[in-house]
Parts: structure tokens; sequence; C-alpha cells
């Protein structure tokens, strides 16, 4: 589904700043995959998503999404194949614009935009429907102006706008960090719910170790732009948070090694 | 009084037509454009000198526009491809029009004149025998033209197309992620919006029967002043409502200056003190508006919590 070879990024390239973001990834993901993705500040997994979505270029290497090479296509062209649901709730909707509003852009996704009016009644019926699923209320509320709802309830929209047009791949960025936990909770349950109802292929980058165990069937752990860990099946129902944050300060200090011995 | 209302009507409704095409760059798009300074002689310029070669009053209307919308292309296209800021990509046009209209005119002024027998829009509505006298009549067919324009500019800011022009002016990321063609449809969004302001040009240079160079000077703040008049005035939500204040605004902003020029000469003002009460305007009424709003914020805050 997802096939990413030797993949790289460098912000900032010749200069005083240069940053590599990410070094020669390597990752596949099958249909129907949930991978989450965990990592400190600056290990790159917020690169990664925004590189395979095209929002910049990377260096160097391939991505494949569902067999087609992505790598020339401009965000706006990989986006029909792409759900993204951002990490502030401010990001993934339009807050002039009305929830059904917001709703007609994302489901004119993979269409061609037209000189025709874009919310029919057919239309609204099936937003409202849609709504209905996220329990929040919001089908009732159609016309209101999206800067009038909360961050939770912008969250979950743009959980529906993201999976409305059924994407092949769905990217989470810390999609719950900027929410209270118990809005956190509800919009997480959403996103399982979601995602098993439509088999999505997911990679989902979070900071709560727990959660990366608990969702999905794989966790990859990036540190300084690799990707350090990749498990699934046993081996990472075995696994709890402390063995994570272990192998995490093990690979670092392995890191720390290296660089030692490169400097003597 | 009556004709001098009536007359400050008859050109804010005309002066509508250019707010309604700043509206849809500044507000709808959030691209503060400044070719409007340079596509409305450009509409002028082209309806007068093609009256005066001959052609229809009402066969130049689309000329202007088609040429307006061809300046919003260019400004849109610095923009998007060569990657330049949205004023100074407006600036550039503007000054690249100011030669191209001079180039249009063949000279700095052109004046339309029926002794010459040169035709307008205007010259030809007034031709028609009706019960209605001219100075009722004219503002009257100005005000079905403009609401026209203002219903198709509501429409098309519901289509699937005027929606990704909105959402582009909302959040350009939510968009790009959402499959629209940023680039397009802000291309897209600049060339109506010009193509708007030069028509209002041509209308305004058939009405007042000559088109000059320098007739542009500082219409991008006009536009921006009847916006923001309206805004003030009324506070719409929906686009149908927002679309309607402007051309309240316009109204209102073009009394407002005849009303200055008329009684001005009591408290020392010239004529050519115009363009610095227009300024001045918008000043205060955007400092009044930021006044308003910080002591709206302050009760407000204190229902929340």
């Amino acid at each position: 589904m997802l096939k990413i070879n030797h993949l790289s990024k460098v912000f900032f390239k010749g200069s005083a700043n240069e940053n590599v973001a990410l070094q020669e990834i390597n990752l596949y993901v099958p249909r129907s995959d949930f991978v989450t993705i965990v990592g400190s500040n600056g290990a790159g997994k917020t690169t990664l998503l925004n590189v395979i979505s095209g929002v910049f270029p990377p260096e160097e290497g391939k991505i494949e999404i569902d067999g087609q090479d992505v790598i020339k296509l401009p965000e706006y062209k990989r986006a029909p194949s792409i759900g993204r649901v951002f990490q502030d709730p401010l990001e993934g909707t339009a807050a002039s614009l009305t929830i059904e509003e917001n709703l007609a852009i994302a489901s004119l996704k993979n269409k061609k935009r037209r000189l025709r009016l874009a919310i029919t009644r057919k239309k609204r019926k099936e937003f409202r429907r849609k709504l209905k699923t996220l329990g929040l209320g919001l089908e009732d509320r159609l016309r209101e102006k999206v800067s009038l709802l909360s961050g939770g309830q912008r969250q979950a929209l743009t959980i529906l706008m993201a999976t409305l047009a059924e994407p092949e791949l769905l990217l989470l960025d810390e999609h719950t960090a900027s929410l209270d936990p118990k809005t956190a909770q509800k919009i997480i349950h959403l996103t399982k719910e979601i995602v098993a109802r439509n088999s999505l292929t997911t990679l989902m980058v979070t900071h709560n170790m727990e959660e990366a165990l608990k969702f999905g069937n794989r966790t990859i752990m990036m540190h300084e732009g690799r990707i350090i860990l990749d498990i699934s099946g046993k081996e990472r129902a075995k696994m709890s948070v402390n063995d994570l944050l272990d192998k995490f300060s093990e690979v670092k200090k392995e890191k720390l090694v290296e660089d030692k011995m490169l400097l003597i | 009084m009556v004709s001098f209302i009536l007359h400050g009507i008859e050109e804010g409704l005309l002066f509508a037509i250019l707010a309604l095409g700043v509206y849809i760059s500044f507000r709808v798009l959030d691209f503060p454009d400044l070719s409007v300074d340079g596509s409305y002689p450009l509409g002028a310029a082209v309806a007068a000198i093609m009256i005066f070669k001959g052609l229809n009053p009402f066969l130049v209307l689309p000329l202007s526009i088609l040429a307006g919308a061809l300046a919003g292309l260019l400004t849109g296209v610095l923009h998007t491809r060569l990657k330049i800021t949205p004023l100074l990509a407006g600036i550039l046009t503007m000054i690249c029009l100011y030669s191209i209209n001079l180039r249009i005119m063949g000279r700095p002024n052109i004046s339309l004149s029926p002794y010459l027998g040169h035709k307008t829009v205007i010259s030809i509505l007034k031709e028609i025998n009706l019960p209605l006298e001219d100075r009722y009549f004219i503002p009257l067919i100005f005000l079905l033209v403009v609401i026209a324009l203002k219903l198709l500019v509501d429409l098309f800011l519901h289509t699937e197309l005027g929606l990704a022009i909105r959402s582009t002016g909302d959040n350009e990321q939510m968009s790009r992620a959402n499959s629209v063609n940023t680039d397009t449809t802000k291309i897209i969004g600049l060339s109506l919006s010009n193509g708007m302001v030069a028509l209002s040009g041509a209308l305004f240079a058939q009405y007042q029967g000559f088109a000059d160079i320098s007739m542009g000077i500082g219409m991008i703040i006009a536009g921006l002043a009847s916006v923001i008049i309206g805004g003030a005035l009324i506070r719409g939500r929906t686009v149908g409502m927002i679309t309607f204040e402007v051309i309240i605004g316009a109204i209102a902003y073009r009394l407002a200056i005849a009303a200055a020029l008329k009684w001005g000469y009591n408290f020392g003002f010239k004529p050519t003190d115009l363009k610095l009460l227009t300024g001045l305007l918008v000043i205060l009424i955007l400092s009044f508006l930021i006044l308003k709003t910080k002591m709206e914020l302050k009760p407000l805050r204190i229902i929340k919590r």
C-alpha cells in the first residue's frame, strides 16, 4: 500500500542551520495496517507525514502509494488518496465557512470542482447522516460556522472530512495532543471506529507511549530522522511502556557510544 | 439636495462594482491586491478608446472586463508561479498597467462628448422616453445592474469552484489537503476581482464622459473604504449579507466624499485634499473598529469565566 525507499530530507541544506530531518527511511505498510509512530521531539515524525503528503519534496528517495509513484505529484494532487488530521484543530477546517461547506469541500476531493452549487439537498442529507455517526449533535448545526465549534468538535469534523472521500491512506499527526484528556479520549475512540469501519491504512503519530502500544497493529519508533524500532505481532503484544522506554534509551546510548567513537 | 443625494447614489452604485471586486480579493481571498489602481483605469481606457473609435458602448463592456481579468491573471501568476508577495505582485501589475493604459489611450486622457457624436451607455439610456425622469431612471438602472452583479457573485461563491476559492482565502493548508489547487483558485479569484474593477472603471468613464490616466490613483483604498464602512455598518455573516453591506458601504463612502467636496470649503478643505480625506477616513474607521473589539472583549471574558 505505502512503500517508502531511501527517503531523506534535509532542511536548510548547506547553511549553518542544516538539519537532517529524515535519513534513509525505508518503510513498507501493507493495506489496512494501523501503524503508530513514537519518538522524541525533532525525531522526524511530522516531517515524515509531511513528505508523504507532499507539503515539501524530499532530497532523495521514493514514495509509492497504492503502486503509484507520487514523488513528483504536488500536494493537492496527492490529496485524493490521503486523508490528514493535524495537531492543531484550527488547521484542518476553514473557520469562516459553515460545517456543511467544509464537508462539501472535502467531499469533492477526488472530483473536479465545477460551476454548480456545492451544496445540494442530497448532499446535505448525506452530511447529516455522516455527522450523526460522530454523536456530537453537529448534524443539527450544518449551517453554523466552524469558528463556533470547540477544538474537539473541530477535530472530530476534520476526521470525518479526512475520511469522507475514502482515501487510501490516513495520516494522523498527534491529532489529540492539543485537546483536554476527556475530549482526547473521545477523539481517539472515534478515530478507531472510523478506521475500523473503512479498514483504512493508517499512520498515527503520538506522544503517548501507552496509546502507541494499545492502538493499531504495529509500532515504529523514530530517533534523529531514522526508524530505530519497528515492532508488530507477538513482540509488540508483549511489550510494555517501560520496555519501550528502555529500548529507546538503549538505542540512544548506543548512538552516544558511536558518536564518541567517532570523536576518538 | 435631492439631486445631490441622487448623484451620490449613482456614483456610489458604480463604485459598488469596484467594491465587490475588492471584496473578492481582499476579504474572500485574503489577498491585498493593489493591481486595482491599474485595472480600474484599464477598464476606463479600453472603454474610452473603443467608444472613441465608434464601437457600441455596451459592446465595450465585455472587452473592459476581459482586459481587467487579464491584469488580475498577471498578478496571480506573479504571485503563484514566481512566489512574489501579494503586495509586490499587485504593485508590479499596477506600474506595468500605467504604461499599458497610456498605450491603449495614446494620450493621457480621452473625453467622450455627445457633441462629437460619442454614445455612452448613459446617453443611450437617456434617449429612452419614459414617464420616469432621467435623474430617477438612471440610478434605478444602476441599482438593478448592481443587484444582478451582487446575486451573480453570491451564486458563484456558493458553487463548487467558488467554495474552493473561499476556503483558499481562509485556510490554504486545509484547502490543499482537500485537493484544492490553491494556485488556480487564487488566479481565478484575482481575475474575477479585477474584471469587476475594470467594469466599474469602464462604466465610470462613460458616466463622467472621460477617461484619465490618473483616475486609478488610490482606488484600492476607496474600494477598501467601502468594504470596511459596509462591514462596520452592517456586520453581515453570510456571503449574501456581506456583498450587500459592501454595496451600502460604497454608496455611503461616495456620499461622504460628495459631502466633503460640497461643504468642505467651509472647513478649509480643497478638492485636492480628497485622497488625504479618504486615507484619514479609512484610518479612523479601522482604529474605531479596534477600539470597539477591545471594549467588547472585556465583558465577554467576564461572561465566559
